[in-house]
């Protein structure tokens, strides 16, 4: 049980902290952005909180120190510089590597009481050390400003904080001219309430005064103003009514458990305990027993219902905007096999209820398509995940080498919000990793080096994502030196990997650095020049099936090109008939299909060209294309498929649907089968082939060229 | 001597704040009055023309209901309520949902339906 609390709060420290690292590079290049400055407090603060919760004691004393330096800098009182940014990123370092280590207690090891001298250094003359810290309430001005302030949000979750009211009117206040009614409106603009009036004080109406007040409220409030945005509310009518506010614990456990009636009635003081339990006894529900036993009244209860009912929905409401459920992934990829399964299950259904002929179960089998369509979608989209969170690490890798190395490089990032499936995304941190350092240590130049050569001082690397088709492309560009094709080629031929006299391909050349242990650097540095790094990329791209690339520019700088499948195991494809064969095209690329009419025969190679939306397109006769015997039908279609802007048509004889495609790997006996990026199970059992759509399409306008 | 059973109906109009509460008062009590003679009154109370009702015109109908019941009749809501109304109420967290008619109202205000008798 506890370890298995640990684990939430390793997990969200984690997160934190890997928050706290780009808050603290953003810090660097805008060091006066207060909001920047409250969130790394907020982030430290919370850690500190809830170390201290879990039994993390060590990592929390730690966190306290930086803390007070942290303080300093957000009330102004010392300038957020290199060295706060240095330590805290550092501080940041040990702290993981405590919770990593569990080190729950003890004495701090020399490179911990180090960092803290540091810390003390860092503060003095600008803070004294508050043993508490988080007391120091931010001034009421703060507030005004909008800047968030800490003290609102101590360890919770979204700040949110759920009161409970119990306001008591005097007697006279309408007198004064006091509108009770108007004070709970405003109340309830502050944030989310549920008030219950008690009216059980009003007598009848011979012993009534018309003009006094003999209502009082209880109300539940939940908001992220604080306590002393509700007593605002009040200060002009203390004096004139009876009130209490007290602070309510987190309305949710682990567990999302919701308070018991029970409990609240006892928290309320409605109820005593002897008297709830014996009401709970009795079999019926809490609510009716303790009415006719007169144990509670009427409106306590109602109140107490209120309370509950708005606790839930404050729960329920927290839970849609701000927090998630985590779930271990091996039980997301079994989810997605079993829906894989349970399409090609559907296929056959769909298939034997048209062969049946029969209305009834035909009608359930789309009703069913319909269903493991929207299954599949969504299960699909749990696994997908922007890849911005892998980027935003880089940033802290290229600083500090950037540093090691002496350069000045930054690092840009495009397309963050390209979505990738979870594994593939945690597949691609090593090979990405491996690339930058790369490109920072061999690709760009000293700063005099670079200003020789005309250009600017500090480098660039660009890390960018894109969707192309069933891909996504990822580019790790810098403008550095570029590769040395004459100095990999003399290293290839120094190893005999490359005979004397043989010549090779840029393309091919370049891709020698992704050999094993192949090093063109002279030195061997800490960095990199082991030659391991680029073979382990390729070895990842593969295994991911992907293709690694390179373009490169001499002096210009080097580009590579990762091309990841979406490895969406399951695609929405058209099934399109060659002959008896089969074929699926995605169906993301397919922009219309056409009639193909015979006049725009195709030339002998099969290809040809057509009009289509006033342009001209090549297409490929499939039919062609794989050698598909049979007799070739009078009228045949064309599938127009595109890709980025440009379009191919195929040629196929009929053109069967849409259809649901689990993606099947082909063996390895056919890894080099061009055209053809895997296959599926159809409904009856036998097997498609899935066409590569970017590769065709490639082929044939490279085609089209030489036509033209 | 069986009771006899006497309806009632008081028709409110306009708005009814801290300043009329000593007229709604007086009018509630001359409606349920007439119960002096044995006989129950169930009074109903028609809000289709009112524009506003106070806390203390609440209060009022509370009291008001308690008195009809020691006398063994009841006080009930009727008429449509004007929108305005409903949402007045509801802005003001008096009740927490749209009440369209007076028993919709009586069932949405707290513990309205189970005021017991009081003399």
């Amino acid at each position: 049980m506890i370890d298995k609390f640990k684990d939430a709060f390793r997990e969200e420290a984690y997160e934190l902290l890997s928050q706290l690292e780009d808050i603290l590079l953003e810090l660097e290049a805008s060091p006066k952005d207060l909001e920047l400055i409250n969130a790394a407090f907020r982030a430290i603060h919370t850690i500190k909180g809830s170390a201290g919760m879990f039994g993390f004691e060590k990592p929390g004393r730690f966190a306290h120190d930086l803390e007070n330096l942290l303080d300093a800098c957000r009330a102004g009182k010392r300038e957020v510089d290199k060295t706060v940014i240095d330590l805290t990123l550092r501080a940041r370092d040990k702290i993981r590597a405590m919770i990593e280590q569990d080190e729950s207690e003890g004495s701090f090891d020399e490179e911990a009481q180090l960092l803290i001298h540091e810390f003390r250094a860092a503060c003095t003359g600008y803070c004294e050390d508050k043993a508490q810290p988080q007391a120091t309430a931010p001034s009421a001005a703060a507030q005004r400003d909008g800047q968030a302030s800490p003290s609102a949000a101590p360890a919770g979750a979204g700040g949110i904080r759920s009161y409970r009211i119990r306001l008591v009117p005097a007697r006279d206040i309408f007198l004064s001219g006091t509108r009770p009614l108007k004070l709970l409106e405003e109340l309830a603009a502050l944030s989310v309430m549920s008030a219950v009036a008690n009216f059980s004080a009003v007598p009848s109406l011979d012993t009534l005064d018309p003009e006094a007040c003999y209502t009082s409220w209880d109300a539940i409030l939940s908001t992220d103003k604080g306590i002393d945005a509700i007593r605002d509310v009040f200060i002009f009518v203390e004096d004139q009514c009876e009130l209490s506010i007290d602070e309510l614990g987190e309305a949710d456990d682990e567990e999302g458990h919701t308070k018991k009636l029970g409990e609240i009635l006892l928290e309320r003081g409605a109820i005593q305990k002897p008297a709830l339990d014996d009401a709970l006894k009795s079999q019926r529900k809490l609510g009716e027993v303790l009415i006719d036993t007169h144990a509670v009244s009427s409106s306590e209860l109602q109140a107490a219902l209120a309370e509950q009912d708005h606790l839930k929905r404050v729960q329920e409401k927290h839970v849609d905007t701000g927090s998630s459920v985590r779930v271990a992934s091996e039980k997301l990829d079994q989810l997605v096999d079993l829906v894989g399964e349970m399409v090609t299950l559907q296929a056959r259904l769909s298939r034997t209820s048209g062969e049946l002929a029969d209305t009834g179960l035909s009608s359930i089998a789309e009703q069913l398509e319909r269903l493991v369509s929207q299954l599949r979608d969504n299960a699909m989209s749990i696994r997908m995940l922007p890849i911005g969170s892998t980027f935003s690490k880089f940033r802290r890798v290229v600083r500090d080498l950037s540093r090691d190395l002496g350069k000045q490089v930054d690092l840009l990032t495009e397309g963050e919000d390209t979505e990738l499936d979870k594994t593939v995304i945690e597949r691609l941190n090593d090979p990405l990793v491996h690339i930058i350092r790369n490109s920072l240590d061999h690709g760009i130049e000293q700063p005099h080096e670079r200003k020789a050569k005309g250009k600017p001082e500090g480098g660039t690397i660009c890390l960018s994502a894109s969707h192309s088709g069933a891909t996504v492309e990822i580019r790790v560009s810098d403008d550095g030196n570029g590769l040395n094709l004459e100095a990999i080629r003399n290293k290839a031929r120094e190893r005999g990997i490359m005979g004397p006299n043989e010549e090779l391909s840029e393309q091919d050349t370049m891709q020698l650095i992704f050999r094993p242990s192949f090093s063109t650097a002279q030195n061997v540095s800490a960095v990199s020049g082991r030659g391991v790094g680029m073979d382990v990329v390729k070895r990842e791209i593969d295994a991911l099936g992907g293709g690694v690339y390179l373009e490169s520019k001499p002096g210009q700088g080097t580009t590579v090109v990762l091309s990841i499948p979406l490895t969406l195991a399951i695609i929405e494809g058209l099934l399109v008939r060659i002959g008896g064969e089969r074929f699926v095209i995605p169906l993301s690329c397919v922009e219309a299909c056409v009639e193909l009419e015979e006049q725009e025969g195709l030339s002998e190679d099969g290809s040809a060209l057509i009009h289509y939306r006033g342009d001209l397109i090549p297409i490929v006769d499939l039919r062609r294309s794989f050698a598909v015997p049979g007799e070739q039908p009078a009228l045949r279609q064309v599938v127009v498929a595109n890709d980025q802007g440009t379009r191919t048509g195929y040629v196929v004889d009929a053109v069967i649907g849409d259809y649901q495609t689990v993606i099947k790997p082909l063996g390895r006996l056919f890894k080099e089968a061009e055209g053809i990026s895997g296959a599926t199970i159809l409904g009856d059992g036998t097997v498609a082939l899935i066409i590569d759509h970017k590769r065709v399409s490639e082929a044939a306008r490279r085609q089209k060229g030489r036509v033209h | 001597m069986a009771t006899a059973k006497k309806n009632a109906r008081v028709k409110l109009h306009g708005s009814y704040g801290i300043e009329r509460a000593e007229e709604l008062a007086q009018q509630l009590k001359s409606a349920l009055a007439e119960n002096d003679d044995g006989s129950r009154v169930l009074l109903e109370l028609d809000l289709a023309g009112v524009t506003e009702l106070d806390l203390s015109a609440i209060q009022l109908l509370y009291a008001a209901k308690k008195s009809a019941l020691a006398g063994g009749g009841d006080l009930l809501l009727v008429g449509m309520l004007k929108p305005a109304l409903s949402a007045r109420l509801r802005s003001s967290t008096l009740i927490s949902t749209h009440a369209a008619d007076g028993p919709a109202l009586a069932e949405a205000l707290p513990s309205f339906l189970n005021t017991e008798a009081t003399r």
